[in-house]
Protein backbone atom coordinates (compact mmCIF):
# COMPACT_ATOMS: atom_id res chain seq x y z
CA UNK A 1 0.00 0.00 0.00
CA UNK A 2 2.99 2.26 0.83
CA UNK A 3 4.71 1.82 -2.28
CA UNK A 4 1.76 1.86 -4.54
CA UNK A 5 0.91 5.90 -2.91
CA UNK A 6 4.64 6.59 -3.80
CA UNK A 7 3.62 5.37 -7.40
CA UNK A 8 0.24 7.58 -7.23
CA UNK A 9 2.70 10.55 -5.97
CA UNK A 10 4.68 10.39 -8.85
CA UNK A 11 2.11 10.45 -11.15
CA UNK A 12 1.34 13.18 -9.94
CA UNK A 13 4.56 15.13 -10.11
CA UNK A 14 4.47 16.59 -13.28
CA UNK A 15 1.22 18.58 -12.47
CA UNK A 16 2.76 20.44 -9.32
CA UNK A 17 4.22 22.69 -11.72
CA UNK A 18 8.09 23.29 -13.00
CA UNK A 19 11.05 23.28 -11.14
CA UNK A 20 12.03 25.13 -8.38
CA UNK A 21 14.35 27.96 -8.79
CA UNK A 22 15.98 30.38 -6.28
CA UNK A 23 19.08 32.79 -5.83
CA UNK A 24 18.05 34.03 -8.74
CA UNK A 25 18.45 30.66 -11.05
CA UNK A 26 21.55 29.96 -9.46
CA UNK A 27 20.28 27.18 -7.61
CA UNK A 28 17.29 25.27 -9.27
CA UNK A 29 15.75 21.95 -8.73
CA UNK A 30 14.40 19.40 -11.00
CA UNK A 31 13.32 15.67 -11.28
CA UNK A 32 12.02 13.11 -13.56
CA UNK A 33 10.66 9.79 -13.33
CA UNK A 34 8.84 7.20 -14.74
CA UNK A 35 5.88 5.10 -13.40
CA UNK A 36 5.61 1.66 -15.79
CA UNK A 37 4.08 -1.47 -15.70
CA UNK A 38 5.63 -4.51 -17.23
CA UNK A 39 4.97 -8.35 -17.49
CA UNK A 40 5.51 -11.04 -20.15
CA UNK A 41 3.18 -12.95 -21.94
CA UNK A 42 4.36 -15.93 -20.62
CA UNK A 43 3.32 -18.17 -17.35
CA UNK A 44 6.92 -19.22 -16.85
CA UNK A 45 9.14 -16.34 -16.87
CA UNK A 46 8.98 -12.56 -15.15
CA UNK A 47 10.65 -9.54 -16.30
CA UNK A 48 13.22 -7.67 -13.89
CA UNK A 49 16.26 -5.43 -14.62
CA UNK A 50 19.29 -7.93 -15.02
CA UNK A 51 21.10 -6.87 -11.46
CA UNK A 52 17.54 -6.93 -9.51
CA UNK A 53 16.22 -9.80 -7.70
CA UNK A 54 13.67 -12.50 -9.28
CA UNK A 55 10.39 -11.15 -9.90
CA UNK A 56 6.69 -13.10 -9.67
CA UNK A 57 5.66 -14.08 -13.50
CA UNK A 58 1.96 -13.71 -14.21
CA UNK A 59 1.83 -10.26 -12.85
CA UNK A 60 2.23 -6.42 -13.58
CA UNK A 61 4.85 -5.64 -12.22
CA UNK A 62 5.43 -1.86 -11.03
CA UNK A 63 8.66 -1.83 -9.23
CA UNK A 64 10.89 -2.88 -12.44
CA UNK A 65 11.54 -0.08 -14.05
CA UNK A 66 9.53 2.82 -12.23
CA UNK A 67 11.37 5.32 -10.82
CA UNK A 68 11.92 8.91 -9.58
CA UNK A 69 14.80 11.24 -9.59
CA UNK A 70 15.63 14.65 -8.44
CA UNK A 71 18.35 16.84 -9.48
CA UNK A 72 20.28 20.12 -7.74
CA UNK A 73 22.24 22.33 -9.74
CA UNK A 74 24.27 25.03 -7.94
CA UNK A 75 26.34 27.46 -9.85
CA UNK A 76 27.65 30.18 -7.03
CA UNK A 77 30.54 31.27 -10.21
CA UNK A 78 29.95 32.00 -13.51
CA UNK A 79 32.34 29.14 -14.63
CA UNK A 80 32.08 26.80 -11.51
CA UNK A 81 28.78 25.00 -10.76
CA UNK A 82 27.78 21.50 -8.74
CA UNK A 83 25.33 18.92 -9.46
CA UNK A 84 23.51 16.07 -7.01
CA UNK A 85 21.19 13.71 -8.55
CA UNK A 86 19.32 11.11 -7.01
CA UNK A 87 17.88 8.43 -8.42
CA UNK A 88 14.92 5.97 -6.36
CA UNK A 89 15.18 2.54 -8.40
CA UNK A 90 14.23 -1.16 -7.30
CA UNK A 91 18.09 -2.24 -6.36
CA UNK A 92 19.46 -5.59 -6.42
CA UNK A 93 18.09 -6.12 -3.10
CA UNK A 94 14.79 -5.77 -4.57
CA UNK A 95 14.10 -2.29 -1.95
CA UNK A 96 12.81 0.50 -3.97
CA UNK A 97 15.82 3.21 -2.25
CA UNK A 98 17.82 6.38 -3.32
CA UNK A 99 21.02 6.38 -4.53
CA UNK A 100 23.24 9.22 -5.49
CA UNK A 101 23.60 9.05 -8.92
CA UNK A 102 25.55 12.07 -9.22
CA UNK A 103 27.93 14.24 -7.07
CA UNK A 104 29.94 16.51 -8.74
CA UNK A 105 31.69 19.81 -9.30
CA UNK A 106 32.51 21.64 -12.65
CA UNK A 107 34.72 24.10 -13.42
CA UNK A 108 34.79 25.84 -17.40
CA UNK A 109 38.41 26.65 -17.07
CA UNK A 110 38.07 28.05 -21.16
CA UNK A 111 34.68 28.24 -22.93
CA UNK A 112 35.79 25.46 -24.65
CA UNK A 113 36.95 23.10 -21.78
CA UNK A 114 35.38 21.69 -18.80
CA UNK A 115 36.55 20.08 -15.99
CA UNK A 116 34.22 17.79 -13.49
CA UNK A 117 35.22 15.78 -10.52
CA UNK A 118 33.25 13.77 -7.91
CA UNK A 119 30.34 11.09 -8.86
CA UNK A 120 30.46 11.12 -12.45
CA UNK A 121 28.20 9.45 -15.46
CA UNK A 122 29.97 7.21 -17.16
CA UNK A 123 29.32 7.83 -21.06
CA UNK A 124 29.74 4.67 -22.68
CA UNK A 125 27.03 4.79 -24.79
CA UNK A 126 24.94 7.10 -27.17
CA UNK A 127 22.47 7.40 -24.21
CA UNK A 128 24.20 6.93 -20.94
CA UNK A 129 24.61 10.48 -20.40
CA UNK A 130 20.49 10.47 -19.45
CA UNK A 131 19.26 7.15 -19.89
CA UNK A 132 17.55 6.69 -16.58
CA UNK A 133 15.66 10.38 -17.94
CA UNK A 134 12.77 8.00 -20.29
CA UNK A 135 11.17 10.95 -21.16
CA UNK A 136 13.67 12.29 -23.32
CA UNK A 137 13.69 9.70 -25.62
CA UNK A 138 10.61 7.79 -27.38
CA UNK A 139 11.20 3.93 -26.10
CA UNK A 140 10.67 2.93 -22.68
CA UNK A 141 14.15 2.39 -22.02
CA UNK A 142 17.31 1.94 -23.25
CA UNK A 143 18.47 -1.12 -25.26
CA UNK A 144 18.84 -4.24 -22.65
CA UNK A 145 21.14 -5.52 -24.82
CA UNK A 146 23.35 -2.94 -25.41
CA UNK A 147 24.01 -1.76 -21.89
CA UNK A 148 24.53 -5.73 -20.92
CA UNK A 149 27.96 -5.01 -22.47
CA UNK A 150 28.57 -2.04 -19.95
CA UNK A 151 26.08 -1.78 -17.47
CA UNK A 152 27.87 0.50 -15.08
CA UNK A 153 26.12 4.17 -15.16
CA UNK A 154 28.70 5.95 -13.08
CA UNK A 155 31.95 6.20 -11.62
CA UNK A 156 33.67 7.83 -8.71
CA UNK A 157 36.19 10.48 -10.79
CA UNK A 158 37.52 12.89 -12.80
CA UNK A 159 36.51 13.73 -16.19
CA UNK A 160 37.89 16.83 -18.85
CA UNK A 161 35.56 17.48 -21.87
CA UNK A 162 36.72 20.03 -24.80
CA UNK A 163 34.14 20.88 -27.39
CA UNK A 164 34.23 23.50 -30.52
CA UNK A 165 32.91 24.23 -33.59
CA UNK A 166 33.58 22.51 -36.56
CA UNK A 167 32.11 21.78 -39.64
CA UNK A 168 29.05 23.33 -39.50
CA UNK A 169 28.78 20.85 -36.24
CA UNK A 170 29.81 20.68 -32.51
CA UNK A 171 33.12 18.31 -31.96
CA UNK A 172 33.79 17.02 -28.24
CA UNK A 173 36.23 15.16 -26.72
CA UNK A 174 35.58 13.56 -23.16
CA UNK A 175 38.38 11.98 -21.29
CA UNK A 176 37.78 10.16 -18.08
CA UNK A 177 38.94 7.87 -15.35
CA UNK A 178 37.69 7.01 -11.68
CA UNK A 179 36.59 3.80 -10.08
CA UNK A 180 33.63 2.08 -8.86
CA UNK A 181 31.76 -1.40 -8.00
CA UNK A 182 28.25 -2.47 -8.71
CA UNK A 183 26.18 -5.34 -7.10
CA UNK A 184 24.12 -8.11 -8.39
CA UNK A 185 21.09 -9.54 -7.14
CA UNK A 186 21.50 -13.31 -5.91
CA UNK A 187 20.79 -16.06 -8.95
CA UNK A 188 18.45 -18.67 -8.78
CA UNK A 189 20.52 -20.71 -6.17
CA UNK A 190 20.81 -17.09 -3.73
CA UNK A 191 23.97 -16.37 -5.34
CA UNK A 192 25.05 -12.69 -5.16
CA UNK A 193 27.83 -10.90 -7.54
CA UNK A 194 29.62 -8.25 -7.29
CA UNK A 195 32.13 -6.35 -9.58
CA UNK A 196 35.30 -4.01 -8.55
CA UNK A 197 37.28 -1.89 -10.55
CA UNK A 198 39.46 0.80 -9.08
CA UNK A 199 40.80 1.72 -12.74
CA UNK A 200 38.22 2.87 -14.76
CA UNK A 201 39.44 5.05 -17.91
CA UNK A 202 37.10 5.95 -21.30
CA UNK A 203 37.20 8.33 -23.90
CA UNK A 204 34.10 9.09 -25.95
CA UNK A 205 34.38 11.80 -29.66
CA UNK A 206 31.67 13.21 -31.15
CA UNK A 207 30.19 15.01 -33.55
CA UNK A 208 26.67 16.64 -34.05
CA UNK A 209 24.44 19.56 -35.65
CA UNK A 210 21.07 19.59 -36.22
CA UNK A 211 20.57 16.39 -38.63
CA UNK A 212 23.22 14.17 -37.50
CA UNK A 213 25.30 12.28 -34.73
CA UNK A 214 27.89 10.49 -34.85
CA UNK A 215 29.61 8.84 -32.08
CA UNK A 216 32.61 6.67 -30.63
CA UNK A 217 33.71 5.59 -27.11
CA UNK A 218 36.06 3.33 -25.36
CA UNK A 219 35.79 2.64 -22.11
CA UNK A 220 38.74 0.64 -20.03
CA UNK A 221 38.58 -1.10 -16.32
CA UNK A 222 41.52 -2.87 -15.04
CA UNK A 223 42.12 -4.74 -12.07
CA UNK A 224 38.18 -6.33 -12.24
CA UNK A 225 37.76 -8.34 -9.62
CA UNK A 226 34.76 -10.22 -8.60
CA UNK A 227 32.95 -11.02 -5.29
CA UNK A 228 30.32 -11.80 -3.36
CA UNK A 229 29.10 -15.04 -2.41
CA UNK A 230 28.53 -15.78 -6.17
CA UNK A 231 31.99 -16.35 -7.21
CA UNK A 232 33.22 -16.70 -3.54
CA UNK A 233 31.51 -20.42 -4.06
CA UNK A 234 33.99 -21.13 -7.00
CA UNK A 235 37.03 -20.60 -5.41
CA UNK A 236 37.65 -24.22 -5.24
CA UNK A 237 37.56 -24.58 -9.36
CA UNK A 238 41.33 -22.76 -9.64
CA UNK A 239 43.39 -26.07 -8.31
CA UNK A 240 41.02 -28.65 -9.70
CA UNK A 241 41.17 -27.28 -12.84
CA UNK A 242 45.32 -27.40 -12.98
CA UNK A 243 44.87 -30.59 -11.56
CA UNK A 244 42.70 -31.38 -14.66
CA UNK A 245 45.33 -29.76 -17.02
CA UNK A 246 48.32 -31.60 -15.66
CA UNK A 247 45.84 -34.74 -16.65
CA UNK A 248 45.06 -33.39 -20.20
CA UNK A 249 42.22 -30.84 -20.40
CA UNK A 250 42.60 -28.75 -22.72
CA UNK A 251 41.89 -25.24 -22.02
CA UNK A 252 41.71 -25.86 -18.00
CA UNK A 253 44.61 -24.29 -17.52
CA UNK A 254 43.56 -20.87 -19.17
CA UNK A 255 40.15 -21.17 -17.76
CA UNK A 256 41.98 -21.02 -14.11
CA UNK A 257 43.78 -18.66 -14.97
CA UNK A 258 40.70 -16.60 -15.95
CA UNK A 259 39.18 -17.46 -12.20
CA UNK A 260 42.47 -16.39 -10.81
CA UNK A 261 42.81 -13.08 -12.33
CA UNK A 262 38.74 -12.60 -11.73
CA UNK A 263 38.91 -13.31 -8.24
CA UNK A 264 42.19 -11.99 -7.36
CA UNK A 265 44.98 -10.55 -9.33
CA UNK A 266 42.61 -8.38 -11.26
CA UNK A 267 40.98 -8.77 -14.96
CA UNK A 268 40.50 -6.52 -17.81
CA UNK A 269 37.61 -5.56 -18.94
CA UNK A 270 37.21 -2.84 -22.42
CA UNK A 271 33.93 -2.25 -24.38
CA UNK A 272 34.76 0.12 -27.64
CA UNK A 273 31.06 1.66 -29.32
CA UNK A 274 30.16 3.04 -32.32
CA UNK A 275 26.64 4.93 -32.92
CA UNK A 276 25.29 7.49 -35.38
CA UNK A 277 21.69 8.92 -35.05
CA UNK A 278 20.33 10.80 -37.91
CA UNK A 279 17.15 12.95 -38.56
CA UNK A 280 15.00 13.13 -41.51
CA UNK A 281 11.99 15.56 -41.69
CA UNK A 282 10.03 13.75 -39.04
CA UNK A 283 12.14 10.60 -38.68
CA UNK A 284 15.13 9.99 -36.78
CA UNK A 285 17.07 6.61 -37.46
CA UNK A 286 19.72 5.33 -34.39
CA UNK A 287 22.02 2.82 -34.35
CA UNK A 288 24.98 1.75 -32.07
CA UNK A 289 26.91 -1.02 -31.69
CA UNK A 290 29.32 -2.02 -28.71
CA UNK A 291 31.47 -5.00 -28.44
CA UNK A 292 33.94 -6.30 -25.48
CA UNK A 293 37.09 -8.33 -24.90
CA UNK A 294 38.05 -9.46 -21.62
CA UNK A 295 40.07 -11.70 -19.76
CA UNK A 296 38.00 -12.61 -16.97
CA UNK A 297 35.25 -15.51 -17.06
CA UNK A 298 33.01 -14.12 -18.33
CA UNK A 299 32.23 -13.82 -22.24
CA UNK A 300 33.07 -11.52 -24.83
CA UNK A 301 29.96 -9.70 -26.07
CA UNK A 302 28.38 -7.74 -29.51
CA UNK A 303 25.57 -6.07 -29.16
CA UNK A 304 23.93 -3.55 -31.46
CA UNK A 305 20.48 -1.59 -31.73
CA UNK A 306 18.59 0.11 -34.47
CA UNK A 307 15.29 2.47 -34.09
CA UNK A 308 12.95 3.85 -36.55
CA UNK A 309 11.27 6.58 -34.99
CA UNK A 310 8.57 8.74 -36.88
CA UNK A 311 6.55 11.44 -35.58
CA UNK A 312 3.33 12.35 -35.97
CA UNK A 313 2.43 15.40 -34.34
CA UNK A 314 2.29 14.27 -30.32
CA UNK A 315 2.83 10.41 -31.32
CA UNK A 316 5.60 9.23 -32.28
CA UNK A 317 5.52 5.09 -33.48
CA UNK A 318 8.83 3.24 -33.09
CA UNK A 319 10.43 0.13 -34.22
CA UNK A 320 13.60 -1.10 -32.80
CA UNK A 321 15.86 -4.37 -33.70
CA UNK A 322 18.42 -5.36 -30.59
CA UNK A 323 21.03 -8.18 -30.93
CA UNK A 324 23.28 -9.54 -28.33
CA UNK A 325 25.44 -12.47 -28.94
CA UNK A 326 27.95 -13.80 -26.04
CA UNK A 327 30.85 -16.37 -27.34
CA UNK A 328 31.65 -17.45 -23.80
CA UNK A 329 30.72 -20.80 -24.82
CA UNK A 330 32.34 -21.83 -27.57
CA UNK A 331 35.30 -21.82 -25.14
CA UNK A 332 33.07 -23.66 -22.37
CA UNK A 333 33.63 -26.84 -23.91
CA UNK A 334 36.89 -28.35 -21.87
CA UNK A 335 37.27 -32.23 -21.73
CA UNK A 336 36.08 -34.78 -18.95
CA UNK A 337 39.42 -36.01 -17.34
CA UNK A 338 40.40 -37.63 -14.45
CA UNK A 339 38.48 -39.19 -11.33
CA UNK A 340 35.08 -38.07 -11.04
CA UNK A 341 35.47 -35.01 -8.43
CA UNK A 342 38.14 -33.54 -10.91
CA UNK A 343 35.66 -33.74 -13.67
CA UNK A 344 32.30 -32.77 -11.75
CA UNK A 345 34.78 -29.41 -11.21
CA UNK A 346 35.33 -29.63 -15.02
CA UNK A 347 31.43 -29.88 -15.62
CA UNK A 348 30.98 -27.00 -13.28
CA UNK A 349 33.27 -24.75 -15.26
CA UNK A 350 31.48 -25.87 -17.71
CA UNK A 351 27.97 -24.91 -17.09
CA UNK A 352 29.22 -21.59 -15.78
CA UNK A 353 30.60 -20.92 -19.12
CA UNK A 354 27.41 -22.09 -20.74
CA UNK A 355 25.53 -20.40 -18.64
CA UNK A 356 26.22 -16.96 -19.14
CA UNK A 357 25.17 -16.82 -22.72
CA UNK A 358 22.04 -15.04 -22.66
CA UNK A 359 22.69 -14.36 -26.35
CA UNK A 360 19.11 -13.10 -28.01
CA UNK A 361 17.38 -11.36 -30.60
CA UNK A 362 14.83 -8.44 -29.59
CA UNK A 363 12.32 -6.98 -31.66
CA UNK A 364 10.27 -3.97 -30.34
CA UNK A 365 7.31 -2.07 -31.81
CA UNK A 366 6.29 1.09 -29.25
CA UNK A 367 4.45 4.27 -29.61
CA UNK A 368 5.12 7.53 -27.36
CA UNK A 369 2.09 10.26 -26.71
CA UNK A 370 2.91 13.79 -25.65
CA UNK A 371 -0.05 13.78 -23.53
CA UNK A 372 0.34 16.99 -22.07
CA UNK A 373 3.92 19.58 -22.01
CA UNK A 374 6.29 17.18 -19.78
CA UNK A 375 4.58 13.95 -19.64
CA UNK A 376 4.52 11.29 -22.06
CA UNK A 377 2.16 8.08 -22.45
CA UNK A 378 4.57 5.00 -24.28
CA UNK A 379 3.46 1.71 -24.98
CA UNK A 380 5.55 -0.77 -26.19
CA UNK A 381 5.54 -4.83 -27.27
CA UNK A 382 9.11 -6.48 -27.49
CA UNK A 383 9.32 -10.01 -28.59
CA UNK A 384 12.65 -11.69 -27.16
CA UNK A 385 14.06 -14.68 -28.90
CA UNK A 386 17.16 -16.68 -27.06
CA UNK A 387 19.77 -19.17 -28.65
CA UNK A 388 20.45 -20.75 -25.36
CA UNK A 389 17.95 -22.86 -22.87
CA UNK A 390 19.88 -20.65 -20.13
CA UNK A 391 17.28 -17.52 -20.97
CA UNK A 392 17.20 -16.47 -17.32
CA UNK A 393 20.70 -16.18 -16.33
CA UNK A 394 23.43 -13.58 -16.37
CA UNK A 395 22.73 -10.39 -18.29
CA UNK A 396 19.17 -11.94 -19.19
CA UNK A 397 16.01 -9.49 -18.65
CA UNK A 398 13.90 -12.52 -17.33
CA UNK A 399 13.65 -14.80 -14.51
CA UNK A 400 11.89 -18.30 -13.94
CA UNK A 401 9.82 -18.96 -11.24
CA UNK A 402 11.29 -22.55 -11.24
CA UNK A 403 14.89 -23.34 -12.77
CA UNK A 404 15.40 -21.39 -15.79
CA UNK A 405 16.98 -24.48 -17.81
CA UNK A 406 13.82 -26.85 -19.41
CA UNK A 407 11.16 -24.45 -18.54
CA UNK A 408 8.71 -24.12 -21.06
CA UNK A 409 8.42 -22.58 -23.88
CA UNK A 410 10.70 -24.74 -25.47
CA UNK A 411 11.27 -22.42 -28.15
CA UNK A 412 12.87 -20.03 -25.92
CA UNK A 413 11.01 -16.84 -27.32
CA UNK A 414 8.72 -14.40 -25.14
CA UNK A 415 6.60 -10.95 -25.65
CA UNK A 416 6.96 -8.53 -22.62
CA UNK A 417 4.56 -5.80 -22.57
CA UNK A 418 5.20 -2.38 -20.95
CA UNK A 419 3.37 0.95 -20.28
CA UNK A 420 4.31 3.88 -18.61
CA UNK A 421 4.31 6.94 -17.91
CA UNK A 422 7.78 9.61 -18.18
CA UNK A 423 8.24 12.78 -16.60
CA UNK A 424 10.12 16.06 -16.41
CA UNK A 425 9.19 18.74 -13.80
CA UNK B 1 14.64 68.66 -17.74
CA UNK B 2 10.78 68.54 -17.06
CA UNK B 3 8.83 65.48 -15.93
CA UNK B 4 7.20 65.40 -19.49
CA UNK B 5 10.24 65.46 -21.68
CA UNK B 6 11.87 63.09 -19.13
CA UNK B 7 9.16 60.92 -20.31
CA UNK B 8 9.39 60.68 -23.69
CA UNK B 9 13.29 60.67 -23.54
CA UNK B 10 12.44 57.66 -21.99
CA UNK B 11 10.66 56.37 -24.60
CA UNK B 12 12.69 57.24 -27.32
CA UNK B 13 14.82 53.80 -27.82
CA UNK B 14 11.23 52.05 -27.67
CA UNK B 15 10.15 54.36 -30.75
CA UNK B 16 13.69 53.75 -32.69
CA UNK B 17 13.34 50.20 -32.01
CA UNK B 18 9.87 50.40 -33.32
CA UNK B 19 10.15 52.40 -36.37
CA UNK B 20 13.76 50.60 -36.89
CA UNK B 21 11.64 47.31 -37.17
CA UNK B 22 7.94 48.05 -37.38
CA UNK B 23 6.77 46.52 -34.43
CA UNK B 24 3.12 45.65 -34.26
CA UNK B 25 1.58 45.16 -31.19
CA UNK B 26 1.15 41.16 -32.15
CA UNK B 27 4.57 40.61 -32.79
CA UNK B 28 6.65 38.38 -31.17
CA UNK B 29 10.08 39.93 -29.96
CA UNK B 30 13.03 38.46 -29.38
CA UNK B 31 14.92 40.62 -26.35
CA UNK B 32 18.29 41.55 -24.34
CA UNK B 33 18.76 43.66 -22.29
CA UNK B 34 19.94 47.25 -23.67
CA UNK B 35 22.74 47.03 -22.04
CA UNK B 36 23.95 44.50 -23.85
CA UNK B 37 25.06 45.48 -27.88
CA UNK B 38 25.61 41.76 -28.73
CA UNK B 39 23.97 40.84 -32.31
CA UNK B 40 23.07 37.47 -32.60
CA UNK B 41 21.58 35.43 -35.98
CA UNK B 42 18.30 33.61 -35.91
CA UNK B 43 20.97 30.29 -35.68
CA UNK B 44 22.98 31.81 -32.89
CA UNK B 45 19.25 32.11 -30.99
CA UNK B 46 18.24 28.36 -31.65
CA UNK B 47 21.57 27.15 -29.77
CA UNK B 48 21.01 29.22 -27.39
CA UNK B 49 17.22 28.09 -26.72
CA UNK B 50 18.25 24.12 -27.56
CA UNK B 51 20.83 24.63 -24.94
CA UNK B 52 23.64 23.79 -27.56
CA UNK B 53 25.36 27.72 -26.87
CA UNK B 54 25.57 28.78 -22.96
CA UNK B 55 27.56 31.84 -23.95
CA UNK B 56 27.13 35.11 -25.99
CA UNK B 57 29.37 35.64 -28.88
CA UNK B 58 31.63 38.22 -26.29
CA UNK B 59 31.76 34.92 -23.73
CA UNK B 60 29.77 36.03 -21.50
CA UNK B 61 27.21 33.36 -20.01
CA UNK B 62 23.72 34.10 -20.96
CA UNK B 63 20.61 33.77 -19.02
CA UNK B 64 18.13 32.33 -21.62
CA UNK B 65 14.67 32.85 -20.35
CA UNK B 66 11.62 30.59 -21.40
CA UNK B 67 7.58 31.34 -20.96
CA UNK B 68 5.00 28.94 -19.46
CA UNK B 69 4.26 26.03 -21.23
CA UNK B 70 0.63 27.51 -21.56
CA UNK B 71 1.33 30.85 -23.09
CA UNK B 72 0.74 30.76 -26.88
CA UNK B 73 3.56 32.61 -27.67
CA UNK B 74 5.39 29.90 -26.54
CA UNK B 75 4.08 27.38 -29.22
CA UNK B 76 5.13 29.71 -32.28
CA UNK B 77 8.51 30.41 -30.63
CA UNK B 78 9.76 26.77 -30.98
CA UNK B 79 7.73 26.09 -34.08
CA UNK B 80 9.70 28.80 -35.72
CA UNK B 81 13.14 28.48 -34.24
CA UNK B 82 13.58 25.28 -33.76
CA UNK B 83 11.13 23.78 -35.75
CA UNK B 84 9.88 21.63 -32.45
CA UNK B 85 6.72 20.90 -30.62
CA UNK B 86 6.96 21.92 -27.02
CA UNK B 87 7.35 18.61 -26.42
CA UNK B 88 9.95 18.20 -28.57
CA UNK B 89 11.66 21.00 -27.58
CA UNK B 90 10.97 19.75 -23.87
CA UNK B 91 12.31 16.46 -24.43
CA UNK B 92 15.94 17.97 -25.94
CA UNK B 93 16.10 20.05 -23.19
CA UNK B 94 15.80 17.05 -20.70
CA UNK B 95 18.65 15.59 -22.69
CA UNK B 96 20.71 18.24 -22.30
CA UNK B 97 19.95 19.10 -18.54
CA UNK B 98 20.41 15.36 -17.17
CA UNK B 99 23.21 14.83 -18.98
CA UNK B 100 24.03 17.78 -17.28
CA UNK B 101 25.83 19.41 -20.36
CA UNK B 102 23.59 22.53 -20.17
CA UNK B 103 20.99 24.05 -18.14
CA UNK B 104 17.40 24.72 -19.23
CA UNK B 105 16.45 27.96 -19.96
CA UNK B 106 14.61 29.99 -17.08
CA UNK B 107 10.49 29.63 -17.34
CA UNK B 108 8.61 33.22 -16.63
CA UNK B 109 4.76 32.88 -16.40
CA UNK B 110 3.95 35.23 -18.81
CA UNK B 111 5.76 38.58 -21.36
CA UNK B 112 5.62 40.66 -18.28
CA UNK B 113 7.76 38.90 -16.32
CA UNK B 114 10.00 38.13 -19.33
CA UNK B 115 10.09 41.98 -20.05
CA UNK B 116 10.90 42.63 -16.42
CA UNK B 117 13.73 39.82 -15.84
CA UNK B 118 15.52 41.30 -19.21
CA UNK B 119 15.05 44.12 -18.79
CA UNK B 120 16.76 43.62 -15.22
CA UNK B 121 19.96 41.44 -16.38
CA UNK B 122 22.36 42.20 -19.04
CA UNK B 123 23.01 38.77 -19.16
CA UNK B 124 19.50 38.14 -20.41
CA UNK B 125 17.66 37.22 -23.48
CA UNK B 126 14.15 36.30 -23.70
CA UNK B 127 11.18 36.68 -26.05
CA UNK B 128 7.78 38.73 -25.47
CA UNK B 129 4.61 40.03 -27.21
CA UNK B 130 5.23 43.60 -28.48
CA UNK B 131 3.43 45.39 -26.03
CA UNK B 132 5.22 44.49 -23.09
CA UNK B 133 8.68 45.92 -24.81
CA UNK B 134 10.42 48.29 -22.06
CA UNK B 135 13.46 51.02 -22.73
CA UNK B 136 15.47 48.80 -21.04
CA UNK B 137 15.54 46.01 -23.86
CA UNK B 138 16.81 45.73 -27.03
CA UNK B 139 15.32 43.89 -30.31
CA UNK B 140 17.06 41.18 -31.74
CA UNK B 141 14.49 40.09 -34.14
CA UNK B 142 10.40 40.63 -34.99
CA UNK B 143 8.23 37.77 -36.31
CA UNK B 144 4.61 38.63 -37.25
CA UNK B 145 2.70 36.18 -35.08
Amino acid sequence: MRVRSLWGMMALLPLTGSAVELLDGNLAIHGFGSVAATRTTSSHVGYRQFFQPKVQPGDWAFNTDSLLALQMDVRPHEDLSGTVQVVATTDHTGRFSPRVEWAFVKYDLTPELRLSAGRLLSPTFMQSEYRFARYAFATTRVSQQLYAVYPLSKHNGLSARWARQLAGGSLGIELWGGRESFDVAGDENGLARSYNSDKLAGAVISWENPAWLLRGSYSSARNVTLGGNGYAALEALPPALRAAAALGCNGCSKEADAFERSRRTGATYNVATIGARGRFGEWTLTSELAANETNAIFGEMVASQLTLERRFNDWVPYLSVGTLRIHGNERGTLNLVGPAALQGAIARTNTILDGNDTSRNAYAAGVRWDVMPSVALKAEVEHLSFKSDRYCNGTSPLTSSANCLGDAPRDKRFNLLTLSADFVF
Amino acid sequence: MNPIARFFLRLLPIALSCVALQVHASDLLIIVNSANLTTLSEAQIADLYAGKEARFPDGRRAVVVDQNDRQEIKRGFYQRLLDMSIAQARAEQAKLLFSNRAAPPREAFSSKEVAALVGSNPNAIGYIDAPFLLNTHRVLARWPQ
